[in-house]
């Protein structure tokens, strides 16, 4: 059996919040105040964060998807699990495509996209085929260097911050503010909740609490600190000109005219962690699919799903602008997958082990 | 068409490697489900190749967003 440290568990989270950064802060409705929203976001994360957690405590050694299992029977369980898996695929599918779209929009823009996604679906796949164990250490290796490149250019750019820049605090419509906050919300914070399926792999006893909430913790503040650079480097007029305003706001820093056009750090960062993203939404659907079907490991569906996430990649979006335009659409129905069925599995398991314990206690 | 034909290799490699590599027997809706997905990921990337509009399926949830919001 496969184990998973704790803190392992925790990068993994941490790099799913992270894979946000590139585009936080981008066609922000309430501009200046676009930090705070993020960081509400995180907030309004916690109660639900709690209940992921919480249900993996109520059943050690189990995913998200043996409990449904457990607490809903074969078909019902099955239904919860089949919409799930269902998210996990649509999800990997469009975080490729953001990655392919950022890769031609900013470094490659000859080469095909097709190609870009070939290289981003074979490499997940190996990992994936390697196993959740590869996945947790290239997160424990990655994780630190990318936290360091993104707190290096946050110290980096000190000199081109203009703290005016997000002023008046907090002035934006409630509206637009809101609207922000559960864009934000949708994503990338909530997209966690697909960490829940990992925790079966779990290999200490201690609290999953501990990793949810440190998760968030760290992942939030780099969200918020990155969004916070980019409106402070580069203004509300000028994010709204840009489609990676993390990019661009890392594209501006120039010590001395030596140390210049480092943003393929920023790249990089955003590399390892769409990379793990990606993994866990290839996880979760083949372990997903397999769990319906019956299939003895969950590494057997792997190859089509990295196929059928490259095929959906190449029709989910045809441009930046209407990833943008969808992100809109997005976080009215993401909720649904990544808060309401886990909601449904946490109420079902409260009641299953209250039966559960009348049933076996002394008369 | 080339970067079609890379991923049509590509697809053919992994499938390939899969059969070497099997080391767990699965039911028949198992090997269903891959064969089925394999398949539809090649007619997605082929039929984009020749020119064939490939429709969106974003277009189910901006549908249903406009239905319910507006």
């Amino acid at each position: 059996m496969e184990k998973v440290s704790n803190r392992q568990l925790t990068g993994i989270i941490v790099m799913i919040l992270v894979s946000g950064i590139m585009m936080s802060g981008g066609a922000s409705r309430s501009m200046q105040d676009s930090w705070i929203a993020s960081a509400l976001a995180a907030i309004l994360a916690v109660p639900f964060f709690l209940m992921y957690a919480r249900l993996a405590d109520l059943f050690p050694g189990k995913g998200l998807f043996e409990i449904a299992y457990e607490v809903f029977g074969r078909f019902f369980g099955g239904i919860i699990v089949f919409l799930i898996s269902f998210y996990a695929f649509h999800l990997g599918g469009m975080a490729m495509k953001n990655f392919s779209e950022f890769n031609m929009d900013v470094s490659m823009p000859e080469t095909p996209q097709l190609v870009t996604l070939i290289m981003f679906g074979a490499a997940t796949l190996y990992i994936i085929k390697k196993g959740i164990e590869v996945l947790g250490r290239f997160t424990d290796f990655f994780l630190p260097i990318m936290i360091f490149l993104i707190l290096l250019m946050n110290v980096l750019s000190v000199g081109k911050m203009n703290f005016s820049n997000v002023l008046p605090v907090l002035k934006s419509k409630p509206e637009d503010f809101f609207s922000d906050v559960f864009s934000a919300f949708a994503f990338p914070v909530s997209e966690v909740s697909l960490a829940a399926c990992l925790m079966g792999f779990k290999k200490n006893k201690t609290k999953t609490r501990k990793i949810f909430l440190y998760g968030l913790l760290v992942g939030g503040a780099l969200l918020v600190a990155e969004t916070l650079r980019s409106i402070t480097v580069l203004g509300t007029h000028t994010i709204a000109l840009t489609y990676y305003p993390s990019y661009v706001a890392t594209g501006v820093i120039n010590i001395m005219d030596f140390f210049t056009r480092i943003e393929v750090i920023v790249s990089a960062a955003f590399l390892f962690a769409q990379t793990v993203k990606v993994c866990v939404c290839v996880y979760v659907f083949s372990s997903g699919t397999g769990s319906i079907l019956k299939s003895t490991d969950y590494r057997t569906l792997a190859v089509p799903t990295v196929l059928g996430m490259i095929a959906l990649a190449s029709v989910v979006f045809k441009n930046t602008p209407d990833t943008y335009k969808f992100l809109q659409i997005y976080k009215f129905f993401a909720p649904f997958f990544q808060i309401a069925l886990p909601a449904v599995i946490f109420a079902g398991a409260q009641f299953y082990l209250k039966r559960e314990r009348s049933l076996t206690a002394p008369i | 068409m080339s970067e079609t034909i890379l991923f049509v290799l590509f697809v053919t490699a992994c499938v390939m490697c899969d059969i070497i590599n099997r080391n767990a027997k699965e039911n028949a809706a198992v090997v269903t489900a891959y064969c089925l997905l394999t398949i539809c990921a090649l007619a997605v990337v082929i039929s984009l190749g020749l020119g064939v509009d490939v429709p969106n399926p974003n277009t189910v949830f901006e549908t249903a967003y406009k239905m319910i919001v507006k």
